[in-house]
């Protein structure tokens, strides 16, 4: 429960109004908010577990470019972690495109594939793909075995994107 | 964005203090450096020197050699200027048992000039504090938020807490921790934590600060301490047991090595896999098994004090 | 803030005092009249000042010695024993601020009691003589507190050093003790002059009381320094003070 959908929620009562005065961005922060979690006792940094999660959650459909992201202080509020943590996770992301900061201080899911041109993309992602033949050899996987993996991955992937999308068309 | 910090800016900074008593060296040579804006776990044993370290910090003692300063200020000739501008939280939290609540904001706020009343109100009503019960009346847990409450109205720009946590239930940490994140370091203030909880400190803290013996071990982002600690356990015959500054030995059992890494533990673990050794995992640590490892180095662990041995290396032996 | 904050901690102590040491000096005052100490029976005159300077010289100004002590034992040190030192040191003051601000407070709740008994002493005996000869008497508030303000200092002090009230109270005592009787004991073995405040009290209330004589200026001017010179002490050791 944000302030801002607690404060507009309010609002309409006040005027009386019926509509609801929830606007799309409000929900997507209050859904987003409750997406994003944290567990700062793993040996994984704070930051990166931000990072990981928005990126899942793009890939996954359930943040789309122009979505907005509950800002800095909102959602270390929220998760009780430091807003330099939440800030540092915002700040990658917006160096990799991924995130983009808008002058009056919210943060939206940037127009991400665009950006980039294709080789430039390929190349991110090359050292993920290094990393896992590398883990796949050792763990005595054959080549075989290893794209299956990746593929029920990308498989799942699609069914997440499927179900946020469904939640969306629900949501309005 | 509004949240880089002043790159010059440091909240507090010593350099080598020494604090002795007879017979005891209570701060041996500490070079602090806490960055302004921050949330700083200070953490150590018993007895480690982190009170001492607070004490000259505030000018409750005099240090013996080094010096330093506080948000700019010196420690010991600028005193009062620092006291200005820092809340202090003790770990004994002793008020006048006579004085209620009420009373003692009373006495406080002519003190500073930034304080805030209504950071009274705000913090009194959710932290439900007892305002007209005398302080001796009150139990632990509530002597513990009406100190909070006094520090948090007084408008610092540095809170240094020992112990914050002591008989708050987690309902009412919780919210503490909110209010430090939401009025505290998003506001570009700084929070100097000493604490022996360190899930609470690992849950806030960017940066560690770890001290044993008086002497500074450790000081890093949090962050940067988990992406390049780790623990490498590997099986072979001629491993090194010796250490070296980045490399500790945690635990041998058998032919069985699990050593605490400091930085670059791909290469270590390829350097042990190229002497034939086989490396079972190389796997990332929490804050209490990275403060048990280095604090801990001269006892022989037990197994059990950093994880288990993995179930992958056992099945392989099989 | 400092000065509210040691007026209301103790605001119990002093509301007693303010009772008991009036009604202490009524009472003494009444005892000494009707029994006759001191008094002579031949002319009123006489014994009008004389027994003035008894009462106010005597047993009030003993009295204002006692409550200096206890005053004073509930000084800075106290704060070391309650341990809410620390809370008050890490306040933006510089540590004199906090010596010479309970001193003054705990001068300014000795002054009210003196000021109240010098009243209630003086009120009774002009109602047990039914005559007042002359009102120089009610300013003896002023040496009166001045000895109080002694005692206060040293107890002040001395409950620094021993970081206990307790303590403090029974060094201050000891040394009251000290005072009362070994200026007596030297003038009458050795006729040496030791410096008594209690002495002082004495002869700065005879001076009052008969308005003749030596005014004692040299005694006045030492225990005011001594007066003063012992919450100095206290602000010098709280400075170099490990807490």
């Amino acid at each position: 429960m944000t302030r801002g959908s607690q404060k507009s929620a309010s609002r309409a009562k006040r005027k009386g109004e019926a509509k609801k005065v929830l606007d799309k961005s409000t929900v997507a922060v209050y859904q987003y908010s409750m997406l994003l979690h944290v567990n700062t006792a793993s040996g994984v940094p704070t930051y990166l577990q931000i990072e990981t999660q928005v990126k899942h959650y793009i890939a996954a459909g359930a943040l789309t470019p122009g979505d907005a992201l509950p800002s800095v202080r909102q959602l270390a509020s929220d998760l009780r972690i430091s807003t330099n943590t939440v800030a540092r996770a915002y700040q990658n992301l917006e160096r990799d495109g991924i995130l983009r900061t808008v002058p009056g201080g919210r943060t939206y899911v940037g127009e991400n594939p665009g950006s980039f041109l294709k080789a430039e993309r390929v190349r991110r992602l090359r050292p993920y793909a290094r990393q896992i033949a590398v883990e796949g050899t050792q763990l005595r996987l054959d080549p075989r075995e290893i794209m299956e993996l990746v593929q029920q991955e990308l498989d799942a992937l699609e069914e997440e994107n499927e179900r946020y999308s469904n939640l969306d068309r629900k949501a309005r | 964005m509004p949240w880089r910090k002043k790159m010059n800016d440091t909240a507090i900074w010593t350099e080598k203090l020494v604090k002795t008593y007879p017979g005891v060296r209570a701060v041996d040579g500490l070079s602090l450096n806490v960055p302004r804006g921050v949330a700083y776990g200070f953490l150590g044993r018993n007895g480690a020197g982190k009170t001492s370290t607070i004490r000259i910090l505030l000018g409750l003692a005099r240090a013996t050699e080094g010096h330093g300063k506080v948000l700019g200020f010196s420690i010991g000739r600028d005193q009062i200027a620092i006291l200005e501008r820092t809340a202090y939280v003790s770990e004994s939290k002793t008020l006048y048992g006579g004085l209620t609540p009420r009373e003692l904001v009373r006495f406080t706020r002519g003190f500073y000039p930034n304080w805030s009343d209504q950071a009274v109100e705000k913090y009194s009503r959710l932290f439900e504090i007892p305002m007209d019960r005398p302080f001796a009346k009150l139990s632990q847990g509530n002597r513990t938020k009406v100190y909070l409450l006094l520090a948090l109205s007084q408008g610092a720009d540095l809170l240094v807490l020992d112990e914050p946590a002591t008989g708050l239930d987690p309902v009412v940490l919780d919210e503490f921790l909110c209010i430090l994140v939401q009025d505290v370091i998003a506001e570009g203030r700084t929070v100097f934590i000493s604490s022996h909880q360190l899930s609470d400190v690992e849950q806030i803290a960017d940066w560690i600060g770890l001290i044993d013996h008086g002497k500074l071990l450790l000081e890093a982002r949090l962050d940067d301490i988990k992406s390049q600690f780790r623990c490498v356990t590997a099986a072979g015959n001629a491993l090194p047991q010796t250490e070296s500054p980045e490399v500790l030995l945690l635990a041998s059992e058998g032919s069985f090595y699990k050593y605490l890494v400091k930085k670059n533990a791909d290469a270590f673990a390829a350097e042990l896999s190229r002497q034939g050794a086989t490396v079972a995992e190389v796997s990332p640590l929490g804050l209490r098994e990275i403060f048990l490892a280095l604090v801990r180095k001269e006892e022989p662990c037990t197994s059990g004090n950093v994880g288990g041995i993995p179930a992958a290396v056992s099945s392989s032996l099989s | 803030m400092y000065f509210w904050k040691c007026w209301r901690d103790t605001r119990s102590r002093f509301i007693f005092s303010l009772i008991a040491f009036p009604v202490l000096c009524v009472l003494f005052t009444f005892i000494s009249v009707r029994l006759g100490w001191g008094v002579k029976p031949p002319t009123v005159i006489q014994s009008w000042s004389e027994t003035t300077e008894i009462v106010l010289g005597g047993w009030t100004a003993f009295f204002s010695l006692l409550w200096g002590l206890v005053v004073g034992s509930s000084g800075l040190g106290e704060e070391f024993k309650d341990k809410t030192l620390d809370f008050l040191l890490v306040r933006p003051r510089a540590r004199r601020y906090w010596v010479w601000m309970g001193w003054l407070e705990g001068v300014w709740e000795l002054s009210l009691m003196i000021l109240l008994s010098v009243g209630a002493t003086f009120g009774t005996l002009v109602y047990l003589t039914g005559q007042v000869q002359t009102w120089w008497p009610l300013a003896a508030v002023l040496p009166l507190a001045l000895g109080g303000a002694v005692t206060y200092g040293v107890t002040y002090f001395l409950t620094l050093v021993a970081r206990s009230g307790r303590q403090g109270l029974s060094y201050g005592f000891g040394i009251l003790f000290i005072d009362l009787l070994l200026p007596v004991a030297l003038a009458y073995y050795w006729h040496i002059n030791f410096p008594s405040v209690w002495g002082f009290m004495m002869a700065a209330c005879k001076w009052l009381a008969s308005v003749s004589g030596t005014f004692p200026a040299g005694p006045l001017a030492f225990w005011t320094i001594i007066a003063l010179a012992f919450p100095l002490a206290t602000e010098l050791l709280l400075e170099r003070a490990e807490v």
